[in-house]
């Protein structure tokens, strides 16, 4: 998780919305996303997306792999690793694979995770 | 056929064309690109040659002076529906756009470049009819106007007169973006040289947009060096995004300038044209 967070930080993401930056709609990339301002509407992105901890945004979100330090209120669906640092807040459903959240984080609402196949089927029992 | 356009433009670009004059036509012969040439004059405009380049069927036109004579050649090919490819020799040693497309100042080495014919279709930006090749700078800040001066110290009295400005904006009919800022650019390509992030990839069907956000006195003191390099993106914080077509919707009478040319105002759509522009680059070009 760590390294996850580390490359987010390091790498140059496609779109930045910056803290002053308020931005109402459809916000669809192909590409990394990273927010520090305010998104009313949704988000989508098959790629990473970062919540920075000044961020608020009001809308459905979906993603790759998400890392929110920020405030969303809405559904959130990501498809692989869903991580809220402690200073993240989560008010809606979420569905990911994989979901960590740091001492202090909130998340207030329902969570589905998919079952991955192979793993849900019991063994069969050996005669 | 190779149909040549001089524009020497002033002054010191005159005297250095002067200078050069006979070499680069004995350098064009060597290579075998010769064509017809001629001079851009007070009646005979690069508009005015260009067309008639295009009435003589020429399969190359070459632009023998500085970026704005590229950007007329261009336009008028654009707008006539002209399938020419253009080279480019610079006569102006800082030309953003031969740094962009890897075309040395260096005379020699910028007709080996020709000769070689390396082309690649490239995207133009359309503003209001206008095409372009670099970017578009709103409002009266435009941070690629400013010399940096020594160590960017020259350069902080002007950043600290420039004024914040709200600008919003619609991209790709999508989504609205609004925002207070101390700089805002539209970026079709641009010389990366100095900058964090690589943007502005004539090949990659968008524009970028690039915002930097309202900056203190202090903050203006500590990113002199990065603002002083016009990558705006060197300051943390900036808003990068992407786009083909972008509105700008206000503020009401906002300038739009390139090159530090206001061409129009806000409101105003700034889209990637559906024309393609075919230009002989060299191996150094930054995309």
């Amino acid at each position: 998780m760590a390294a996850r967070r580390e490359e987010f930080e390091n790498s140059a993401p496609e779109t930045v919305v910056g803290a002053s930056v308020k931005i109402e709609g459809d916000l669809v990339s192909e590409g990394d996303i990273r927010v520090e301002g305010l998104v009313t509407g949704k988000i989508k992105t098959t790629k990473n997306l970062y919540v920075g901890p000044m961020a608020k945004i009001e809308a459905d979100t979906e993603a790759g792999n998400a890392i929110v330090a920020g405030n969303i209120k809405g559904d959130v669906k990501v498809k692989e690793s869903l991580l809220i640092q402690e200073t993240g807040k989560i008010s809606g459903s979420i569905t990911c694979a994989k979901l960590s959240i740091s001492e202090g984080g909130h998340f207030t609402g329902t969570c589905t995770m998919p079952e991955v196949e192979g793993i849900s089927e019991p063994l069969p029992e050996e005669e | 056929m190779y149909f040549y356009i001089f524009d020497p433009g002033k002054d010191k670009e005159v005297k250095y064309f002067e200078r050069v004059q006979g070499r680069l036509l004995n350098l064009i012969a060597e290579n075998h690109i010769e064509g017809e040439t001629y001079r851009v004059t007070s009646i005979r405009t690069v508009e005015l040659l260009t067309e008639q380049a295009i009435g003589l069927e020429a399969k190359t036109i070459i632009v023998v002076g500085g970026d704005a004579t590229l950007n007329k050649t261009i336009n008028t090919l654009v707008r006539k529906g002209a399938d020419i490819t253009v080279g480019f020799i610079s006569l102006d040693p800082t030309s953003r756009l031969g740094q962009i497309f890897g075309i040395s100042p260096d005379i020699e080495q910028s007709v080996k470049t020709l000769a070689g014919r390396l082309v690649a279709e490239l995207d133009l930006g359309e503003i209001n009819e206008h095409y372009f090749l670099s970017k578009v700078e709103l409002g009266e800040n435009q941070f690629s106007q400013i010399e940096p001066g020594f160590w960017g110290l020259s350069s902080v009295r002007k950043f600290m007169k420039l004024s914040p400005f709200f600008v919003k904006m619609s991209l790709e009919d999508s989504f609205t973006v609004t925002s207070e800022v101390l700089g805002a650019q539209i970026i079709n390509c641009r010389n990366n040289e100095g900058c964090r992030l690589k943007l502005g990839d004539p090949t990659d069907k968008l524009l970028d947009i690039l915002l930097l956000n309202k900056l203190s006195g202090s903050q203006i003191m500590r990113y002199r060096n990065e603002l002083a390099t016009g990558c705006l993106d060197n300051v943390p914080g900036s808003t990068i995004m992407h786009a083909k077509k972008i509105e700008i919707l206000g503020p009401h009478k906002l300038p739009l300038s390139i090159e530090g040319q206001v061409y129009t105002k806000a409101p105003a759509t700034i889209k990637v044209a559906q024309q393609k522009l075919k230009m002989i680059v060299g191996k150094s070009r930054q995309f």
